[in-house]
């Protein structure tokens, strides 16, 4: 087939070779912009996930229509002690390849639980749908990608000490929802990547701090397959700019790496737009050999009105800065518009660019350049 | 320029003191590199060629973000072929693994060039390549050859400069090619083909001992 006329409409349902599989991290564009920390609308304490009664109140009013923030609406009554919530979402949309298609894909079917246990303890599990595994299909098909016990200083707050054992995404960098963008993908925090571990952090509202250790996942077969530490600070300047620190660790049985990176978030006031930039050196060791790779992020955030804001985002990843042609860089263009405080939906595009777009057609051996236009529709229980 | 520009203040931005992009290509020509620089950030992604999903044509699980996965994809699943029949090394762009990174369909199963998201950079295929080849060397007999005059010595080919109408005879002698992933152990009786050459196969995935040369092709762990 030709893949300058294929131009075909195949209908595809795969479970996100592109954007798909995207289960929930935060939205670090309401961070600085609307509130100061992530816990102050999510329970977990790098964000992301269920939403806290001040995060359904903020969804109420900032989306367009409003609605009941509460899960199910409200309808179905929950004892005080458990919080229930959950993420459907679903692409559709137009993919080049370089080959072109109209796809359909599903990208996360998950619940939450939250159990108030005694003594400042929270249980919080995730369960849901996975990409099933070639082969392995029949105990694939579900999974609970996040599974911990929480220890928390206040019983129902947002600052203060928290404790975590269990399965978690290590907290690391600005945590987009996202994750094609580069910093989560060659970032250390790639799609499905959490794994056992356990965290220690202190959230207030100037700064935060979060130390996680963590091990390859001995139960499944993982995504993530090192051992490792990561560390994250952010230190608010003031209220609405921040700087942060980061750091990883982490050990397979082929390689180690070390990451470090800065973040910088400034939100202004005026034309109501955050800008957030991350930018990490990767130091991998293979064998002998060493190499620094350099992975980041710039995104500009402009909010409008009627739920609706902007994403316009940069990134940039180089494979190995000694060697000329291993970078690319990535512009993402995402409108999102909560249309009620269940409902989102999000136009995300993409072009990706291989060495600056220094090879063209005629000399990319792998052909032109990836991008898509894709239209995400997700409900939120 | 501008471009220059722009990278350069990327690397800026992250406080390095690199050069941007300027060193020839020193890369290890082994299969731990290949997996770990190059195959499992790009190709083993969640969704992807991962252990977590070991997503492949049909029903084949392709695993590309570990060492012993990406072995057992190279290997098992012909993606670099080292048997005489289809000696790889010799035409690398030939090799499946290369043909799914720079085609589109190529093999008629309804699935588009790999990597779906982006095209792998120029440099990792040529570097591929370069793994697939291994390290080549060329002893001439100094005999003359053209394109009706044929080499006489039994593997040489004829190698003709560019706007000549003559060449040399050569032959070219394969040293590690696809080093690491060369073979599996467990397959065919721990025998593995080199070109026309029998060997032992190593528990690190490379041949060993030298067993025989065949008279004929070599393939599937025996001399035919």
């Amino acid at each position: 087939m030709n893949r300058l006329v294929l131009g075909l409409i195949v209908p595809i349902v795969f479970w996100g070779v592109l954007g798909g599989g995207r289960a929930a991290l935060a939205y670090p564009q309401f961070q600085l912009s609307r509130d100061q920390t992530c816990t102050s609308c999510h329970l977990a304490p790098q964000g992301g996930g269920m939403l806290n009664e001040n995060g359904g109140v903020f969804a109420e009013n900032f989306s367009q229509f409003g609605t009941a923030p509460e899960f199910m609406y409200g309808k179905v009554p929950l004892p005080s002690w458990l919080a229930l919530g959950g993420d459907l979402r679903s692409a559709t949309g137009y993919d080049r390849t370089p080959q072109q298609y109209l796809v359909t894909f599903p990208m996360q079917a998950e619940i939450y639980a939250n159990a108030k246990l005694p003594a400042h303890l929270r249980l919080y599990i995730v369960g849901g749908a996975r990409p099933t595994e070639v082969g392995n299909e029949a105990a694939t098909h579900a999974w609970s990608r996040e599974h911990y016990l929480m220890w928390s200083q206040q019983d129902d707050g947002s600052e203060g000490w928290f404790v975590r054992i269990g399965r978690f995404m290590p907290v690391f960098g600005l945590r987009y929802a996202e994750h094609p963008t580069y910093t989560r993908r060659y970032g250390g925090t790639q799609l499905y990547s959490e794994t056992y571990g356990a965290a220690v952090e202190y959230i207030t509202q100037v700064f935060e701090v979060h130390a996680t250790g963590f091990i390859k996942d001995p139960v499944i077969d993982p995504v993530a397959h090192d051992n490792g530490g990561a560390f994250y600070g952010e230190y608010r300047v003031i209220p609405t700019a921040s700087v942060g620190a980061e750091a990883m660790y982490t050990k397979s049985d082929i390689d180690w790496k070390i990451r470090g990176g800065a973040t910088g978030k400034l939100y202004l006031k005026g034309p109501d737009v955050l800008l957030e930039l991350e930018a990490q050196v990767v130091n991998q060791h293979i064998e002998s050999f060493g190499l620094t790779q350099l992975v980041a992020e710039f995104t500009a955030t402009k909010f409008l009105p009627m739920g609706l804001w902007l994403d316009v985002g940069l990134g940039h990843y180089d494979e190995n800065i000694r060697i000329k042609g291993l970078d690319r860089d990535a512009l993402d263009v995402n409108l999102h518009w909560l249309t009620t405080s269940h409902i989102e939906l999000i136009a995300t595009t993409r072009i990706e660019l291989i060495n600056q777009g220094m090879t063209t057609a005629g000399t990319d051996l792998g052909g032109p350049t990836g991008g898509y236009a894709l239209f995400q529709a997700h409900y939120r229980l | 320029m501008v471009r220059a520009m722009v990278r350069c203040v990327w690397i800026a931005l992250a406080v390095t003191v690199a050069a941007c992009g300027s060193v020839d290509d020193n890369r290890p020509l082994d299969a731990q590199y290949v997996t770990a620089a190059v195959l499992a950030p790009t190709c083993g992604a969640a969704e992807c060629h991962s252990t977590f999903k070991q997503a492949g044509p049909g029903t084949s699980p392709y695993v590309f973000d570990t060492l012993v996965g990406m072995r057992r994809t190279i290997v098992e699943y012909g993606l670099v072929v080292l048997d005489s029949n289809q000696f790889d090394p010799a035409a690398p762009a030939g090799s499946a693994l290369i043909t799914w990174l720079t085609k589109t369909d190529p093999f008629q199963l309804g699935i588009g060039r790999m990597p779906y998201d982006a095209p792998m950079p120029n440099e990792d295929i040529h570097f591929l390549e370069d793994w697939i080849q291994g390290t080549v060397t060329e002893t001439t007999d100094g005999a003359t050859c053209s394109g009706s005059l044929a080499c006489l010595t039994p593997g040489a080919t004829c190698k003709i400069p560019s706007g000549a109408s003559t060449g040399t005879c050569v032959t070219r002698t394969y040293k590690d090619p696809a080093k690491g992933a060369q073979c599996n152990p467990k397959s065919f009786g721990g025998m593995a083909c080199i070109n026309k050459t029998l060997y032992q196969c190593g528990s690190d995935w490379n041949v060993s001992t030298k067993l025989m040369e065949c008279a004929g092709d070599c393939a599937a762990g025996g001399c035919l």
